[in-house]
């Protein structure tokens, strides 16, 4: 009799998870993924756009943030631009300007490059430049609290939701 | 029922559920990462076609002649097939199956423009081909007097007149520019007909200009071989930019009164002289508004739209599912008509549960077709032009940088500043590219700067900061320079494009037009 009542306990525990929980942890899971899908799409499409016309606009950036956090979250936005220094293949006539390390990149970060859109409404780019923008959810998702719920997810790369897209700037921006 | 069997019945109702959304979900996941791989892949080959195109029309003395142009979009297209198949996975023989979801390519070109696309060949395959070049061109009539203009991105123009009255036949192309009322006009051209003098917006355009080239000089060993090189500077009066002026006046007012004699009475006549006579008011440059650019930019777009959805709809016929051409945006269509462009459409590519499609404008901004403000770049000089002191360090810059001074300030085509080909110009072996043996005896190509000493300005070039002429007008104590330096850099290296329609103002061609004049027009 006591053995019953506690596979009954069991039971119904098992069956609380199984109800409950685990399709709560699937579907959060997946919603985490759709999300995920909008922000990749987010991203590649503010990168794309940067690489084709040579600016990124205040306009962009705000449309980029806001697609951003319509799927509920809030995410830290990374902007790194590595610009091209092209004078010091100009010393000698005999490099070959298109080979790996003869060209000398130096880079600004998210700051430097909103500050410059705040000033001026767009951060020119140039032709050769190399763009890229990582976004990384900040805030716990529901998936991520259930499973900390299960075990502890801790640390700085604790994130769920992540999108990055980077390329060469395809033109020079005016 | 007992709990286990609740158990039982949910696990089998809910577990094929999530299963198929979490299959369905990271299946529409790998459609979005790879339609934005196809995007990607599309700007990137679009790119290298650009580049290619840069490449070979700066490296190529004769770009500007049609065979020779010909060559280059060849090749331009070449790179774009290779480097999209190559870029998704198809390389080699292949490379036709992803051609086959590229409808049409578009090369917006100075005055006209190409479009590559399937068409049916002679054994009734459907097969990629070069359309012949189309111009951006209208006839405008009032019944007697028939006028054809060719527009071009900017303010030249090539006009071709026929009067039935009198059975003349006119045809020549010129820059248009604004007309000053009079000498002390801030605004427009004016010329002094009997001196010569010429002022544009108020600034005194004088004859002589002083230009600085560096010139190299090869020695080459007894295999032919380049032993070693020097460089020394090479200083010429230059009267381009003055001529530049001085013949668009004259064209400018030949134009007008010509547009001016069409005499159709009804309102609609009037509306085209509204529209194409140069004034004040109605500006011919680029990126202004005014009735003269909206009639150009209309008679751009509507050409190319027209025969591209001529050619997207041959294509319709040769693939399964139907395919609409885009909608150009005002932002898409902004860089078609300010720049020369290439366009590049994707369609009906698989990918994963849909078809991808999508379209890529990208600008060219280094050829020798076509020259705006941006491709110009300037040196500063304090006193002696082309006297460098060693001691210190030369760059180049925008106009509108604040670090760009000096009392002598030059603006250069910015292909001067890009790397070319040497090319051997003696006499016997003229044209071959010269080359050098490296330490392991192979040979390599050797590449030159017109303007060797200068670097890129860290803050205008390199930083690509927004610099503009207008921002300096009361703050910047070298502007007086620096807008002389402008005009003269825009009048120079406009002039010195090569156009194809160019010939029209051959004197062989002025003998054919007073031929043409003889016969009778109502009678062709």
């Amino acid at each position: 009799m006591e053995g019953e009542s506690l596979i009954t306990i069991v039971a119904i525990f098992l069956a609380a998870i199984l109800i409950g929980i685990f399709p709560m942890m699937a579907l959060a899971e997946r919603n985490d993924d759709i999300s995920e899908l909008s922000v990749q799409t987010a991203i590649a499409d503010f990168v794309n756009t940067a690489r084709k016309t040579g600016k990124i606009t205040a306009d962009g950036y705000d449309k980029l943030v806001s697609s951003l956090s319509a799927t509920g979250n809030t995410y830290d936005i990374a902007l790194e631009v590595k610009k091209i220094d092209e004078n010091p293949s100009k010393k000698t006539t005999q490099v070959d300007e298109t080979k790996i390390g003869e060209n000398i990149y130096y880079a600004e970060y998210t700051t430097q490059i909103l500050s410059e859109v705040e000033k001026s409404n767009k951060y020119i780019l140039k032709e050769g430049d190399i763009l890229t923008v990582t976004a990384s959810n900040t805030n716990s998702t529901i998936s991520q609290m259930l499973k900390n719920f299960f075990y502890n997810l801790s640390g700085q790369n604790a994130y769920r939701i992540v999108g990055s897209q980077s390329g060469v700037v395809s033109v020079t921006g005016s | 029922m007992k709990l286990q069997n609740l158990l039982v019945i949910f696990i089998t109702i809910a577990l094929p559920v999530i299963l198929i959304l979490s299959a369905y979900v990271s299946n529409q996941l790998d459609t979005a990462r790879l339609k934005a791989e196809y995007s990607s892949r599309l700007l990137d080959a679009t790119h290298d076609a650009v580049t290619s195109f840069q490449l070979n029309s700066t490296n190529n003395k004769y770009s500007s002649v049609a065979d020779s142009l010909l060559r280059d979009i060849e090749g331009s297209i070449n790179t774009f097939e290779t480097s999209l198949s190559t870029n998704l996975g198809y390389s080699g023989g292949s490379s036709s199956y992803v051609m086959s979801f590229i409808p049409a390519l578009v090369f917006t070109l100075y005055d006209g423009y190409y479009i590559y696309s399937p068409s049916l060949n002679e054994s009734g395959a459907f097969e990629h081909s070069l359309k012949p070049y189309v111009y951006y061109t209208k006839e405008y009539t009032d019944g007697y007097t028939d006028i054809i203009i060719n527009y071009t991105l900017d303010n030249y123009v090539s006009v071709y007149c026929a009067d039935k009255r009198n059975n003349t036949y006119q045809s020549r192309a010129g820059y248009l520019e604004v007309l000053a009322q009079n000498q002390n006009s801030s605004k427009g051209l004016y010329k002094n007909e009997s001196t010569g003098q010429i002022k544009y917006n108020g600034v005194e355009i004088p004859k002589d200009e002083i230009l600085y080239e560096d010139k190299y000089r090869f020695n080459l060993n007894s295999t032919g071989h380049v032993e070693n090189w020097t460089v020394y500077g090479e200083t010429k009066a230059s009267q381009v930019a003055y001529n530049y002026y001085s013949e668009a006046y004259d064209f400018t007012k030949w134009y007008n009164e010509l547009i001016g004699k069409l005499s159709g009475a009804t309102p609609e006549y009037q509306e085209i002289k509204d529209k194409l006579i140069i004034t004040l008011d109605n500006v011919p440059y680029a990126r202004e508004s005014s009735k003269f650019n909206d009639e150009k930019y209309d008679v751009i777009e509507k050409t190319i739209v027209n025969n591209l959805v001529q050619a997207m709809n041959a294509y319709n016929t040769y693939i399964d599912n139907e395919f609409k051409m885009p909608e150009l945006t005002g932002e898409d269509w902004d860089k078609i008509l300010n720049n020369i462009c290439l366009i590049t459409f994707m369609q009906g590519m698989p990918c994963g549960t849909t078809l991808h499609n999508d379209y890529v404008i990208l600008p060219s901004s280094e050829n020798e077709q076509f020259v705006n403000e941006n491709s110009i770049y300037y040196i500063a000089f304090d006193s002696n032009i082309g006297e460098y002191d060693d001691s210190k360090s030369y760059t180049y810059h925008r106009i509108g940088c604040p670090y760009l001074q000096g009392d002598h300030i030059i603006g250069y085509n910015r292909l001067d500043f890009m790397r070319q080909v040497a090319i051997n110009q003696d006499s016997q072996s003229g044209g071959d590219k010269l080359k050098e043996l490296d330490s392991e005896g192979n040979e390599r190509e050797i590449y030159y700067y017109k303007h060797f000493r200068e670097n890129a300005c860290y803050y205008c070039m390199v930083n690509a900061t927004d610099a503009n002429i207008e921002t300096l007008k009361n703050n910047d104590s070298f502007y007086d320079q620096k807008v002389l330096a402008y005009y003269r850099a825009m009048a120079r290296t406009k002039y010195e494009l090569a156009k194809v329609s160019d010939y029209i103002n051959d004197s062989n061609m002025q003998s054919f037009n007073s031929a043409m004049s003889s016969v009778s027009f109502q009678n062709r």
